[in-house]
């Protein structure tokens, strides 16, 4: 009986084989051959032969350079930072050289500024100017970086450099982005304003920069009717200039018409600015698909996390204050990114995020930052107090 | 004009710019059990096209025909640059037939990857060299999982990343040895078979007992972890089985003389069916050091059982049950 006992208890099922786990993926196949599954850039065949070329002569550095600044304007172009890594790669054999040929320097600064490596950037246009104090190209890069982390003096010095050697309209927006956030904002609004009547006729693309710099001083000075109709312009003559659709859609949630936002962003969610800023407008709106864009912003920063990548802070940051309502995690990644660039959208982020999470004085180096620059930003100063 | 080209030139540099998405990634997914790894690599169609051409007519689409005609040659693109070992001999990788999954930024073309090395690791080499050469922006999301960890690991270049897949340490490796003993039934049933008829009367022959079948069966499972001798897995219940039966046999017969005997051959059987256990929870079988760990958590959570079950009888000695149970052959 004990034994007839023991056996039915030994037939009781034992413990099974630790499954390993395989993460399955959702797969599909399309049904027709001719569906499209990817879009990539069109072959250019001069590029083709070029690239075969190179790959018979890697030496030939003018070949990579060529290469490469054809890989950047197309990042710049599809918004796609995939072709910055493509530049790189196409100059990877002068890549780590302490000194490679002065155009490999040049880009490798842009791709550098790109990525958000301000230091690296900055370091190789310095080195850059030195050797080639005539290149505008190189301080009007220089320019960038050194307004990016707030050092005015190198920027303005660049700035200078760039109205000897470039059309007056590029000098003026290079130095009217300085002057308005160094306590010059009504005077650099005006020689902008001049100078764009006096270049009428000049390039689009430059005509575009510089109202859209004309735009954000407006912001500054709290003038938001007037930066709407000017961003609308600049979207008029291109709707894909995502950088004035971005300024746009905050305009309009800043006045109070957060539905017209998320209508202007809808369909351009694929860009990171044009996202986050849908999310928090369907948020704002309290719209139909405020859940959806709110995933799909988690998962966007859930993949950049993955591979750990910090270069959409600002985002990260804004996301999760006006949409998410985490202000004590906002204000973490305020202050990160504070750390690293120091632009407007920074300041004002980070004082919104100290406010918003009860703890005003963690905004210190913003209201130093301001008060040694005596920003006049309007939106600062009210986040900031009555004396910024 | 010149002016002009160069305005052109400038602005496209100085410009901001609102980038879509992250850079490139490639996700590589391994589970390992035993000398068996199985997973996924995933690899976006648009960084394929960059080193494969996937867009033959070059239009800037890459339509369903297209990748598939790509097939066999992503086949040997992923083949040539992802390798697995185990630190000193590679792991045999295939990869079956790619599908495709959508990813935040666009299609993927994933393919399954089943292999086999020449042992259960204790480490896992990945070499991921995909896609490094043509953007030094790509990186490889590899992710690890072993029966008692996961890892996941960013691959920034080609040098070969490695992960620990070995087993849990000796103290969890007891505890999982003590816990299989507790929630067994045939093992508990066979200890108190062969305990049970001299608890009550001797209490240091219940030492000699117990220790003579412990040292037999932790003898049998250090044999096992050595190669020397092997059960296959499924005979793990029936040898259980046997041990039990023979026991209570033993005890219904009322078998008194050559108990050590019977402990030290039962205790052969028990080792011999404990030693699959350590290879069913997949935890690096035929090694020594983990063997051991295991045969003592064993042996300590039985020799615990034995005790309690000694001090239950002296407690209850002259009560009934212990007749009823005398009269039924357990004692």
């Amino acid at each position: 009986m004990v034994v007839a006992a023991c056996i039915v208890l030994l037939v009781c099922p034992q413990d099974a084989p630790a499954a390993a786990a395989a993460t399955t993926y959702p797969a599909y196949t399309p049904k027709d051959g001719t569906a499209v599954v990817a879009q990539v850039a069109r072959k250019d065949p001069r590029e083709l032969a070029m690239r075969q070329r190179l790959r018979e002569q890697p030496d030939r550095v003018d070949l990579a350079v060529e290469i490469a600044r054809t890989d950047i304007q197309r990042a710049r172009s599809l918004s796609d930072p995939r072709y910055l890594g493509r530049a790189q790669a196409t100059l990877a054999r002068w890549w780590d050289l302490a000194e490679p040929p002065p155009d490999v320097l040049l880009l490798r600064a842009t791709i550098r500024q790109s990525l958000h490596d301000f230091t690296g950037a900055r370091a190789d246009l310095d080195h850059l100017v030195a050797i080639r104090p005539d290149d505008a190209q190189a301080h009007l890069t220089r320019a960038v970086v050194a307004t990016v982390t707030a050092d005015y003096a190198a920027a303005r010095a660049s700035c200078a450099r760039v109205a000897e050697l470039a059309p007056a309209l590029i000098a003026t927006t290079c130095s009217a982005q300085i002057d308005g956030v160094t306590g010059h904002l009504a005077d650099a609004s005006a020689r902008l304003a001049q100078a764009l009547d006096r270049s009428a006729a000049t390039d689009a693309g430059l005509r575009a920069w510089a109202i859209t710099a004309q735009a954000e001083l407006a912001i500054e000075r709290g003038d938001h009717d007037a930066a709407a109709t000017e961003l609308r312009a600049v979207l008029a003559a291109d709707p894909e200039d995502a950088y004035a659709r971005a300024a746009l859609a905050d305009v309009l949630m800043w006045t109070g018409h957060a539905a017209e936002a998320s209508a202007l962003l809808a369909g351009r969610e694929a860009i990171d600015n044009l996202l986050v800023r849908r999310a928090i407008a369907e948020h704002l709106a309290r719209g139909r698909e405020a859940d959806k864009w709110e995933r799909a912003m988690r998962d966007r920063i859930a993949s950049a996390a993955e591979r750990g990548d910090r270069i959409h802070m600002r985002e990260e940051a804004r996301f999760e204050l006006e949409a998410a309502g985490d202000a004590r995690r906002a204000l973490a990644i305020a202050l990160d990114d504070w750390a690293v660039q120091k632009e407007l959208a920074d300041a004002r982020l980070l004082a919104a995020a100290a406010n918003a999470a009860g703890d005003p004085h963690a905004a210190e180096p913003v209201r130093a930052w301001a008060r040694a620059n005596h920003v006049e930003d309007a939106q600062l100063v009210h986040l900031l107090g009555a004396t910024p | 004009m010149k002016r002009a080209a160069l305005a052109v030139a400038l602005v496209a540099t100085a410009a901001p710019v609102a980038w879509a998405h992250k850079p490139s990634d490639a996700h590589v997914q391994i589970a390992v059990a035993g000398a068996h790894v199985t997973g996924t690599l995933a690899v976006a169609l648009r960084d394929l096209d960059g080193a494969l051409d996937l867009d033959a007519d070059g239009d800037g689409s890459i339509t369903w025909s297209e990748a598939l005609a790509a097939a066999p040659r992503i086949d040997a693109y992923a083949r040539e640059r992802l390798a697995i070992g185990d630190g000193s001999a590679p792991c045999r990788v295939a990869f079956g037939a790619g599908k495709l999954v959508d990813f935040s930024d666009g299609a993927y073309w994933a393919m399954p990857l089943a292999g086999e090395c020449p042992a259960a690791p204790d480490r896992l080499v990945v070499t991921y060299a995909l896609l490094f050469d043509i953007d030094a922006q790509h990186r490889g999301i590899v992710h690890v999982q072993a029966a008692r960890s996961s890892r996941t690991i960013v691959v920034r270049d080609v040098r070969p990343i490695e992960v620990d897949v070995g087993g849990p340490s000796a103290l969890a490796l007891a505890g999982v040895a003590a816990a299989r003993v507790w929630t067994s039934p045939a093992v508990l049933l066979l200890l108190a078979c062969l305990v049970l008829p001299v608890a009550a009367a001797r209490r240091r022959e219940v030492a000699v007992v117990f220790g003579t079948f412990a040292l037999a069966s932790s003898a049998l499972q250090l044999l096992s972890a050595a190669e020397l001798v092997y059960l296959p897995q499924s005979y793990s219940t029936l040898g259980l089985a046997a041990a039990l039966a023979i026991a209570a046999v033993a005890n219904v017969l009322r078998v008194s003389t050559g108990r050590r005997d019977l402990a030290f051959e039962l205790g052969l059987l028990h080792g011999l069916a404990c030693s699959t256990w350590l290879e069913q929870a997949a935890l690096a079988p035929h090694r020594l050091a983990p063997a051991l760990s295991f045969a003592l958590g064993l042996a300590a959570a039985e020799a615990t059982f034995v005790a309690v079950v000694v001090a239950s009888v002296l407690a209850v000695r002259r009560t009934l049950l212990v007749r009823v149970l005398a009269r039924i052959g357990f004692a």
